[in-house]
């Protein structure tokens, strides 16, 4: 029996079960504090600061694409991107339930593909911040050097309205939670801090969690890959 | 009678080139201000290129002066000729896309004043590349940097 089988058993005990494994919460609050800076250090103009948090973001979401394929049951795409007849029949016949169904534990069907939506727009977002160059040509990203001022410029410009549309996604997530919340009686915020959930009249669906070893070799790659490319590549 | 004629068609004539000139004269006021309007915007994304290649080129911290020296004498001679740019009438009141704020034309003289700097910032920057010192340049380019930027908060419509 190994520690994450041992935790799921000392879990199930205290009548929670376990759902997301600890690098994917680390994930998603590390996601949350460094877009929050991120957007804090744009609004103050604080644009040395506005790049490493792209940096970091970038990493995050590097190693989150890898844990995707390879992390745990819940963290995977193939888990949690299901199918539009799935999809469908979760809006027509679980979305509105007030009780509790027999769904996946993790993402549900509708919310698997927001976060991919998310994840994304939040890729897509670094990419063009690493192009971007302001009307003053006093700041830029790393790669800008690369292209045309005018296309510096539309990268900003399109790294604003892309943010604008993320936001909207972000609004969406945490209305989806608040729903939950209010009129499903799931409290999904404490199940991302713990990790677990209240057992539900079910069986346990078999969640397999991959060593932290793992999360922690695919992050250090993530991270090295982001600062190599920025050292050889970025100006 | 025939006097009369001959009078009524004098009038009429005198109208005539007096509204003609009128049409024409707005017209060619309109053109001037479209054309003002598009060189301005033109003579700026030149500037704002010449000094994205100066600033791309002092991130290396070993920059080519082969670049970066006609790029700063691109900015001073470009940035000489941007007042001519700004006609009046040629504000958000003409109708056209232009991020120009009016407070441009109630401030003519602080507007004019920043150029003012904006070009002493673009001599120093050209100085500096002269010198072949480094720091000096990179120092003189972010001063310049700030000259776009007093003037961009002020007089242009954020993005």
């Amino acid at each position: 029996m190994n520690m994450a089988d041992n935790n799921l058993h000392r879990n199930r005990q205290a009548g929670r079960t376990p759902v997301w494994d600890l690098p994917t919460r680390l994930f998603h609050w590390a996601l949350v504090a460094l877009i929050a800076g991120a957007w804090w250090s744009a609004e103050q103009r604080l644009l040395e600061w506005h790049r490493y948090c792209g940096y970091g973001l970038l990493t995050l979401l590097l190693f989150r694409l890898a844990w995707g394929l390879f992390g745990s049951t819940t963290a995977q795409f193939n888990y949690f991107l299901r199918g539009p007849v799935r999809v469908l029949a979760y809006c027509r016949r679980e979305l509105w339930a007030r009780e509790k169904q027999s769904q996946q534990p993790g993402h549900n069907p509708l919310g698997g593909w927001s976060v991919l939506a998310m994840l994304a727009l939040a890729l897509l977002q670094i990419l063009l911040g690493l192009f971007a160059v302001d009307i003053d040509g006093i700041e830029s990203g790393p790669l800008a050097y690369l292209i045309s001022f005018d296309g510096g410029r539309l990268a900003a410009q399109t790294h604003h309205l892309v943010f604008k549309v993320l936001l909207s996604f972000i609004g969406l997530h945490i209305a989806a939670i608040a729903f939950y919340r209010i009129h499903k009686k799931e409290n999904l915020v404490s199940a991302m801090i713990s990790g677990s959930e209240t057992n539900r009249d079910r069986e346990p669906l078999a969640v397999h969690f991959a060593p932290l070893w793992r999360a922690a070799a695919l992050f250090s790659l993530s991270a090295a890959a982001v600062f190599i490319s920025l050292h050889f590549f970025g100006r | 009678m025939f006097l009369d004629h001959h009078n009524f068609m004098k009038r009429t004539f005198t109208l005539v080139l007096i509204g003609s000139a009128l049409v024409a004269t707005t017209v060619a006021e309109a053109t001037d201000v479209s054309d003002a309007i598009k060189s301005r915007r033109n003579n700026y994304k030149e500037i704002g290129g010449a000094f994205k290649t100066i600033g791309d080129e002092i991130k290396t911290s070993a920059p080519l002066f082969d670049v970066i020296k006609p790029a700063a004498a691109e900015i001073l001679r470009r940035g000489s000729m941007q007042m001519d740019f700004f006609p009046v009438g040629s504000g958000p009141e003409s109708q056209q896309k232009t991020k120009s704020l009016a407070l441009i034309w109630a401030e003519q003289d602080n507007f004019h004043q920043l150029n003012e700097n904006f070009i002493d910032s673009a001599q120093q920057l050209k100085s500096a590349i002269d010198s072949g010192d480094v720091g000096a340049i990179a120092a003189a380019h972010k001063t310049l940097g700030k000259a776009c930027k007093s003037c961009h908060d002020r007089y242009r419509e954020p993005d």
